[in-house]
């Protein structure tokens, strides 16, 4: 076994965490000057609504556009037949997986409009361009589409039975990939050994992210070449993808990225409708724009989570894990998107046996197809679901086994002596204290003062209930990226960044370290991200950004003092080890000779020093960490009120705390949706979403949230990386579902409940309750 | 394009109405979600501007709400302990921005069986004025709302004030709603009582509940049985399941019938205890 | 307006948008968000759902928040209109930005204008509000980033800074 390479740096850990940073985005953002795709205009530019089938699974037998074409302002109007004709490809998914008997992962293409069969509601069929928004939508009513209406499957567990309706010919039985993990003989002979097994099946419901900012995109096409305004994560990876759907070099392609109204992984990969006005845009000519109304939103962006988990937990006598059987089924949805499968093929195995140590693991997982919308990432993007079936699991071992839940949890919790630590599905876990933020969250949450607590709750008729999870985080998902900086003869320091800032702060984050490494004002240094011109990477995805976009900024920080030494000593014929470096100048060591960094561009070809980095950290990283949550239930009527949660969490070093504090609230906050609130609802038998709007899929408002008390421990920085981070965007989420659940579940303990699935609505408790 | 007219007088309002198909815009809160992503095709009668239809007065034996009275406006207005369910319904009616433009006449026009404001004014008795060409009648709110999104207004017709008649006693009322959230929720159960009282007793009782069938329903068996009882905190004991007879939930994608139904009875009963506890 | 004024045609309306009067030509059945974005380029105003269930359109007409997605611009005219864009002072943020700078009260930003709008009224008409009033005056307005807490701190921050200048 070897350990991954240590890249830790202490000196380099200091960058950014010595002081507060304001937000270098708020002035804009505060102000109503945030610049996010919808408040872009072109000149002459057209509008574009996109026609979406009203059924799960449909024929379209066919399409009469003659009285759409012919409407006032109409420009065009498109079907799939089209598309083709003109040469436009589909939008290709990573050639990662597949089926059990080796064949590759089988799914319909991602045509970017349904090529004769409608596979979802929501799923578009035609496009329309007019002069007008109005224009465009008095034309969609006008178009008559001849639906033949087919049978369709909403349930994945239901997908897989024989005579289920099929979505695609190439997968039989609605497999789509599967993937084994571990040792089923091993855990076959421990399971013989066991002295108490646990079991338990439950779903990780479907999920809709709902960024407020609708999805918008504008396109142009000059010159041969195309500029695409949108929101993504991805510049670099909707580009490339443009490019594939369109046959044409990655070059022919510009995409720039403003402001993006929340993300949530979401706004990942390109979507059908950017390269829809794409295609526009180079037919008619002229800029063309499109925008989602909320129900477009709720209908064809990619949705979270569905997958259906079977576990079996064996124990030894004292309560001591032997093995973990599992089989999990996730619903891909029709069309699959770049994310649908890594998901739960991939990132959720890397977390599965947590923070424990799980001597041998069986694990099976399949991917069906469904006529729903596709799945793909959302915040935690398989480490909840991960976390949450790992730590009920326990839980429910701890009252089966009449063992305290903390103690059951200590007994199996890898101990700091057993790092770096492998699991038994091959992952390595560097460095970790996991008894410690057990040990904190409790004591930050007065876990031990709850009885109290539950009393007086009683003498008001309700029912108080505390929740505990211990979890673990995987971070630092395609660990490359590379930065270049550009020093002007003004001394301006520009950062070019791969990475895509959606809403977390990224700005403000990177130029605490560039100014810091550089010893230069913040007012000096100009952050470029959102342009695949100017800047390229794998985008902001997997909490990725700070662990190794902010390492790779401190590397090529570093790399211009290197150069500059270099280019100082020419400059001062001096040698370029008597150069020391300070606030912004060289400096010959001992004397008063010295030059700036802006005067040193200055004298450069070009007037500017130009410096590249790249930085690849060594392995992936382990945020972890607890939550305690504490919750009230009115037994008459079921109704749950959250009384506050408290996290106590290992994310390595800290950059900005303000920053890290809302990452983990806003995390929290959708953990809590999962638990309490959040579920997207097709119609099993008509495929129809029934929770289309904000009125019935229930965001979290301001009314119903609770004191959140963050707490960190700083004292074990990542060791694979420079800067020590380890990441924060997800931990909350993580955390949250189980912590919440468990403090229904506790509420409930009178009532001897083993499980509830999740979303913990009112009804579902007062059941429990009324018996 | 649609035809737009804001008269500043009623009786110019009526001639626009006499011409038919035209749409009743006040604050506008359930328009606009009803014509989503659509543009707009019906005439609109925007009665905002019309003078002396906002706001709230005092009359001898009642008291009358003007159709333009905004939520925020029914809030804000110094009214007694009768509007208490009226006051409390008004504070979840959707959001702050919601109140500030939604009308309770509206919220009656549109006649949603989860409309907020329908069981407090069931409970209060409320009247709906409505004026035409022809002149103006007073209609029960009872028989107002005939539907799922139904009234007896007729084409031409249109809905001027609210009236609460005054009560004979001394008078209180709370309201009680479940959805998954309070604010910009679809609710799943809304409870609205109103308790008349002399010397410690109930005198007169109006208990109405929404969300629970097509159109809000008085529980009028309940409330005779109310009559002449104690008041105190435990009132709502009074209450039995059979009362809810006249209610018929149905099983959607919020709540079951099941829950609906036991639900209803339990914030009934909450609703008479706290009713009954105020002293 | 008076009588009975009908518009088949655009119609030319004067707004008074952050104490600045504009004339304006528009569509009648055009809401004040789309006039805002459109005909004034003030895209501060932000579209979220065009249903009046996320807030994150809200603006000030006559003092009092509402969801400029459920208005008709052409029902605005001689009355006050506040958005965002109207909130700093020159160059220097109003206490309430100040506040949410300060307190990350602010993440993506998209939801921030129609809090920051519906918050100032708050503050207006009530210097001192606790926390449930500050709750239930922002319940109209989505946050997916936040979970509301350092809002509520950057609201109450901001509100003492308000009377602090009020003194």
């Amino acid at each position: 076994m070897s350990a991954p390479a240590v890249q830790f740096d202490p000196s380099s850990a200091r960058f950014g965490s010595s002081r507060t940073q304001k937000r270098l985005e708020d002035d804009r953002l505060l102000a109503g000057n945030g610049l996010y795709s919808d408040d872009r205009n072109l000149p002459n530019q057209a509008w574009m609504v996109v026609v979406r089938s009203p059924y799960a699974h449909a024929r379209t037998a066919s399409v009469n556009a003659d009285a759409a074409r012919t409407a006032t302002g109409v420009l065009a109007v498109w079907t799939s037949g089209d598309l083709s004709a003109d040469g436009v490809g589909h939008i290709p998914i990573p050639p990662l997986f597949k089926r059990a008997d080796g064949s590759p992962m089988a799914a319909p293409l991602r045509t970017l409009l349904a090529d004769g069969t409608a596979l979802y509601v929501g799923h578009p069929v035609a496009a329309i361009v007019a002069q007008t928004q109005v224009q465009a939508q008095d034309a969609a009513e006008l178009l008559e589409i001849d639906y033949e209406e087919l049978p369709c499957v909403i349930d994945p567990r239901k997908a897989i039975l024989p005579g289920a309706p099929q979505v695609s010919a190439q997968a039989a039985g609605n497999i789509s990939a599967e993937q084994r993990y571990g040792d089923a003989a091993a855990v076959t002979a421990a399971f013989a050994q066991a002295a108490h097994v646990t079991r338990l099946e439950l779903h990780n419901q479907r999920l809709i992210a709902t960024a407020l900012e609708p999805r918008c995109a504008l396109a142009q096409f000059e010159a041969g070449r195309w500029t695409l305004y949108t929101q993504t994560q991805q510049p670099t990876g909707t580009r490339d993808a443009l490019a594939a759907v369109f046959n044409t070099p990655p070059q022919q392609f510009r995409v720039v990225v403003g402001d993006i109204g929340g993300g949530f992984g979401m706004k990942t990969g390109l979507y059908p409708e950017d390269a829809l006005a794409c295609y526009a845009a180079r037919k008619l000519g002229r800029p063309v724009k499109w925008r989602a109304d909320r129900s477009e939103e709720f209908l064809a962006t990619h949705m979270g989570r569905d997958q259906h988990f079977k576990a079996e937990l064996a124990l030894d006598p004292k309560g001591r894990i032997l093995a973990l059987r599992m089989e999990g089924l996730a619903n891909f949805g029709s069309v699959p998107v770049g994310s649908s499968a890594i998901i739960p093929l991939v990132l959720g195995p890397k977390v599965q046996t947590t923070v424990y140590h799980v001597p041998v693991i069986d694990y099976r997982v399949r991917g069906a197809l469904t006529h729903t919308m596709a799945t793909g990432a959302y915040r935690g993007a398989g480490r909840p679901e991960g976390n949450y079936l790992m730590e009920r699991l326990i839980e429910k071992a701890a009252h089966e086994m009449k063992i305290d839940s903390v103690e059951l949890r200590r007994r199996n919790l890898i101990q700091p002596g057993q790092f770096p630590y492998r699991t038994h599905l091959g992952e390595t876990y560097d460095a970790g204290e996991f008894e410690r933020m057990l040990d904190g969250a409790l004591a930050a949450a007065d876990w031990n003062g709850f009885a109290a607590r539950r009393e007086e709750a009683k003498r008001r008729g309700k029912l108080r209930g505390r929740g505990l999870a211990v979890y673990i985080e995987w971070t630092g998902a395609l660990p490359t990226e590379t930065v270049d900086i550009r020093v002007d003869a003004d001394g301006t320091v520009t950062v070019f960044s791969g990475t895509q800032a959606m809403g977390q702060g990224l700005e403000t984050s990177y130029v605490q370290l560039i100014t810091e490494v550089l010893q230069i004002p913040a007012g000096k240094v100009k952050i470029v991200q959102g342009d695949t011109d100017q800047a390229n990477g794998t985008g902001s995805v997997g909490s990725r950004s700070a662990f190794v976009g902010g390492s790779a900024i401190v590397a090529a920080g570093r790399e211009t003092i290197a150069r500059g030494t270099e280019l100082a000593a020419q400059a001062l014929e001096s040698a370029a080890t008597d150069i020391e470096y300070l606030n912004g100048r060289f400096r010959i060591a001992g004397t008063d000779r010295s030059i700036g960094l802006a005067e040193l561009a200055a004298r450069q070809a070009g007037r500017q020093i130009r410096v590249t980095a790249t930085e690849t950290p060594s392995s992936p990283s382990w945020p972890n960490g607890a939550q305690v949550c504490e919750l009230e239930i009115d037994p008459e009527t079921g109704e749950i009120e959250l009384v506050n949660v408290t996290s106590f969490d290992d994310i390595g070093r800290i950059i900005n705390h303000m920053i890290v504090e809302g990452q983990i609230h806003g995390g929290i906050a959708q953990g809590v949706g999962q638990a309490l609130y959040e579920q997207a609802i097709y119609d099993a038998e008509s495929g129809q979403l029934l929770t289309g709007s904000l009125m019935d899929y229930c965001v979290p408002r301001a009314d119903q949230f609770p004191q959140m008390a963050t707490h960190f421990d700083e004292s074990v920085p990542c060791r694979t990386n420079l800067l020590g981070v380890k990441g924060c965007g997800e931990i909350g989420t993580i955390g949250a579902v189980p912590a919440v659940v468990h403090a229904v579940l506790d509420a409930l303990s009178p009532y001897g409940v083993a499980h509830i699935e999740m979303p913990i609505t009112a009804e579902k408790v007062w059941r429990i309750v009324a018996g | 394009m649609p035809a737009y007219a804001r008269p500043a007088r009623l009786e110019d309002a009526l001639q626009v109405l006499k011409r038919g198909n035209t749409t009743i815009l006040a604050g506008g809160t359930d328009y606009y979600p009803a014509h989503a992503d659509k543009p707009l095709r019906e005439d609109i009668l925007d009665i905002s501007a019309i003078r002396g239809l906002r706001g709230i007065s005092d009359g001898r034996d009642h008291w009358r709400i003007g159709a333009t009275t905004t939520w925020t406006d029914l809030i804000e207005a110094k009214l007694p302990p009768l509007f208490d369910a009226l006051r409390l319904a008004a504070r979840e009616v959707g959001g702050v921005q919601i109140q500030n433009r939604g009308t309770v006449a509206g919220n009656l026009c549109n006649a949603s069986p989860a409309a907020d404001g329908i069981p407090p004014l069931l409970a209060l008795d409320a009247q709906v004025e409505i004026a035409s060409d022809a002149g103006s009648r007073l209609i029960a709110l009872e028989q107002f709302v005939v539907g799922n999104r139904r009234t007896v207004l007729g084409s031409g017709e249109l809905a001027t004030a609210v009236i609460v008649p005054k009560p004979k006693c001394n008078a209180r009322s709370h309201f009680l709603k479940l959805g998954t959230r309070k604010y910009l929720v679809i609710s799943i159960v809304m409870v609205a009582a109103t308790i008349e009282h002399a010397g410690g007793k109930v005198r007169a009782a109006r208990i109405a509940v929404g969300a629970c069938s097509p159109v809000a329903r008085r529980l009028k068996k309940l409330e005779a049985a109310l009559v002449g009882e104690q008041l105190d905190a435990a009132l709502g004991a009074k209450a039995l399941a059979s009362h809810l007879q006249p209610l018929s939930p149905i099983d959607d994608v919020r709540a079951s019938r099941g829950y609906r139904t036991e639900a209803a009875l339990a914030l009934v009963r909450r609703t008479l205890d706290q009713l009954g506890a105020i002293t | 307006m008076n009588a009975v004024v009908e518009a088949r045609r655009n119609v030319r309306v004067t707004l008074r948008v952050n104490g600045e009067q504009t004339e304006v030509l528009f569509a009648p059945y055009k809401t004040l968000l789309e006039v805002l974005r459109e005909e004034m380029n003030l895209t501060g105003t932000k579209h979220g759902c065009e249903l009046g269930e996320c807030g994150a359109c809200a603006v000030l007409l006559d003092g009092v928040p509402v969801l400029s997605c459920l208005v008709l611009a052409i029902e605005c005219e001689g009355r006050s209109i506040e958005t965002v864009e109207g909130l700093a002072r020159g160059s220097e943020l109003h206490p309430l930005q100040a506040a949410f700078a300060d307190l990350g009260g602010t993440q993506c930003g998209y939801c921030t204008p129609g809090i920051l709008m519906t918050a100032k009224a708050l503050l207006d008409k009530e210097p001192d509000p606790g926390r449930e009033r500050i709750r239930e005056a922002i319940s109209g307005n989505l946050c997916r980033c936040t979970g509301y807490l350092q809002i509520y701190e950057s609201i109450e921050e901001g509100a003492r800074r308000m009377r602090e200048e009020a003194k």
